[in-house]
């Protein structure tokens, strides 16, 4: 454990905790939004995550956008993506019950992760990342550790994107208005409250977010068609652990999440750092199923 | 999700699955090597099929059955290989270890409510994935690059009748449970948890168990699939990276009907000739067209969700259900209007 007192991997690691942290929030809460509000498991989620990055990719390759500014369109291609999603399987199906729903995401998931990859595959084969201008530049840190402006900007959007997100959900009516409807959906429509408008806003800024976290994971990290899964998956241990559908939670579950990620890919391999997440998530399920935050 | 699907009795039901396996087992083999072949693998996915039913019938959803299967794949490659042990042996040795493995899942699982028995589930398969390609278990997995397995002893003409017997054993496992104080608790606990448990009904101890003998069930499928067809162990049928083997069971028992057996069987013996017909048709298009064929798969699937619930089976069920009972009425109809004319 010599290793892990050396300065520059301590700055490191904490750096791509950091890092993590940050995605892992903006998929995760885009997770515990979808379902607080609308009571829907959606298991295709870090599948959009991944189709909103080859949207951002497709953009900064063939069209010469900056990443920063695909991410526009990327949002907008995923939230369409997500509204015909959810006007046309998930929400015609909400009488039959959370088993077929799970099926149903699990179904839609499957689709889009081939239909990517029959697109994908031939063209660029193993996987790719967005190429960004700014890579390689960045801020010198203590010990000779970089700081690469693409990840100062990443970790500087997605918790501006919180900052924004938790001002809407608590300072304005709309936002309000969705909390009242995942409290209790009959007294927010007899209340007033248009709950289907608000039922197709939450899907489409859950997808966002996904499409968000989507981008900024592209610039960072390689993606291919079957990424999804895992960052599904981390994405549900985040959102367990933390309490489903509490933001704060969702806040703090990221953080021990994208935290044990880094730290135990960097002393113990990648593999186990994947697997830390699930062993965290079991251990959660058997002792405190709610998380550490009551979901509200 | 409980449904009552009953066309005839216990009896009649089992002497119709042994003829329509006899049947598939009989023409294949007639046809030739390849049919015989996809014969094999109809058995495999149908046992498989059996075992996710059986949790999905008790209300829980797994969505990483193939923890299960990948899990008897190896312990019979393993067991036959690294400590010599009679492949025959090791086909019904082999799936101990998923068995065990369903103990504990289950352990777990019965403690949770609906989705997040999906979630542990789920989440369980990558880190079996990770298992098999580390690199401290790769004298026994040989990683990455998977396992060959020794040809399995039985003379090849014998294989499938093996696989078909094997398929009705696990058919007849299933109708036992289910006439027994078991099938009868896992009901009521389908119904209605709590309720169950007001008459007396541990519901975590018998979802453990169930979880149990559905691992178990998965294991001889994935055993029975290297044994008697692939012959090799890749660390994807832990259904990781790629979801397939976790979703090829769902995919048969809600098309087919996971409410009873039988609709199981339908879907499996439906949909495992045509899936492999269209992919190799579309591979022979392109190099992704399997990933296009399962595009379809996954469509066919959400229709199936949205438009008929209850699979195939239910389907003829609901009809023969009101052809009979519009038959009854007009004999009703019938009697009533023989006596007042005799009055």
């Amino acid at each position: 454990m010599a290793a892990f007192l050396i300065p520059s991997y301590l700055i490191s690691t904490t750096l791509y905790g950091l890092l993590f942290t940050s995605i892992y929030l903006l998929l995760a809460t885009g997770l515990t939004l979808i379902f607080g509000t609308l009571k829907l498991v959606n298991f295709a989620h870090g599948d959009l995550m991944v189709l909103g990055a080859f949207v951002a990719f497709l953009f900064v390759t063939l069209e010469g956008w900056s990443p920063y500014l695909a991410m526009v369109p990327a949002i907008l291609v995923i939230a369409g993506i997500g509204v015909l999603i959810y006007r046309f399987t998930l929400r015609p199906a909400v009488k039959a019950g959370p088993v077929n729903m799970i099926l149903l995401t699990i179904g839609i998931s499957y689709i889009l992760e081939n239909a990517l990859a029959y697109y994908f595959l031939p063209v660029y084969r193993t996987g790719v990342e967005i190429p960004s201008p700014l890579r390689g530049t960045g801020i010198l840190l203590p010990s000779n550790v970089l700081l690469t402006y693409d990840e100062f900007l990443t970790i500087v959007i997605s918790w501006a994107i919180m900052g924004v997100l938790y001002y809407w959900l608590f300072r304005t009516r709309q936002g309000i208005a969705i909390r009242a409807l995942s409290q209790n959906p009959v007294g927010a429509s007899i209340s007033g409250i248009d709950v289907n408008r608000l039922s197709y806003l939450t899907f489409i800024v859950g997808s966002a977010l996904a499409a968000i976290a989507g981008t900024l994971y592209g610039i960072m990290f390689t993606f291919n068609p079957f990424s999804g899964i895992l960052l599904t998956l981390m994405a549900f241990a985040v959102m367990i652990l933390g309490g489903v559908g509490s933001i704060p939670g969702t806040m703090v579950g990221s953080i021990i999440i994208g935290f044990a990620t880094s730290f135990v890919s960097y002393y113990m391999g990648q593999t186990w750092g994947e697997a830390i997440a699930f062993i965290i998530l079991a251990v959660i399920l058997l002792v405190r199923p709610s998380g550490i935050f009551r979901g509200g | 999700m409980s449904m009552k699907l009953d066309l005839g009795s216990t009896f009649i039901r089992a002497i119709a699955v042994a003829v329509v396996l006899a049947i598939v087992a009989a023409a294949s083999t007639i046809m030739g090597t390849y049919p015989t072949l996809i014969a094999i693998t109809i058995m495999v996915f149908f046992v498989y099929s059996l075992s996710w039913s059986l949790l999905a019938n008790t209300g829980m959803v797994s969505l990483g059955q193939a923890l299960f299967f990948a899990l008897g794949a190896y312990a019979y490659g393993i067991f036959a290989i690294s400590y010599g042990m009679n492949p025959i042996a090791a086909l019904f040795v082999g799936p101990v270890m998923g068995a065990l493995a369903g103990l504990a899942v289950g352990f777990i699982s019965a403690r949770l409510r609906d989705w997040y028995v999906g979630i542990f589930t789920f989440a369980l398969t990558p880190a079996g994935y990770a298992l098999a390609v580390s690199s401290q278990l790769q004298p026994w997995t040989a990683g990455a690059v998977g396992l060959a397995t020794p040809r399995f002893p039985l003379g090849s003409s014998l294989w499938l009748p093996f696989a078909t017997v094997l398929a009705f054993a696990a058919y007849l496992v299933i109708m036992i449970i289910k006439k027994r104080r078991i099938g009868y608790a896992l009901s009521a606990i389908n119904n209605d948890e709590t309720a169950a448990g007001t008459v007396g009904i541990n519901a975590r101890l018998y979802k453990t168990i169930v979880f149990g003998i559905s691992g178990y069930m998965a294991a001889l499928a994935g055993a029975m699939f290297v044994a008697l067809y692939t012959s090799y162990i890749a660390p994807d049928y832990f259904g990781y990276p790629d979801i397939s083997y976790s979703v090829w069971p769902i995919f048969y028992s809600m098309i087919g009907g996971m409410g009873s057996p039988e609709g199981v069987l339908l879907g499996t013996v439906l949909l495992d000739p045509l899936e492999t017909a269209i992919r190799s048709w579309l591979s022979g298009i392109s190099v992704v067209g399997g990933n296009l064929a399962l595009v379809i798969f996954g469509l066919l699937l959400v229709v199936v969700l949205l438009k008929a619930p209850k699979g195939i089976y239910g389907y003829v069920a609901k009809y023969v259900e009101s052809r009979k009972a519009r038959a009854r009425r007009a004999a009703e109809a019938g009697t009533k209007a023989e006596v007042s004319t005799g009055q």
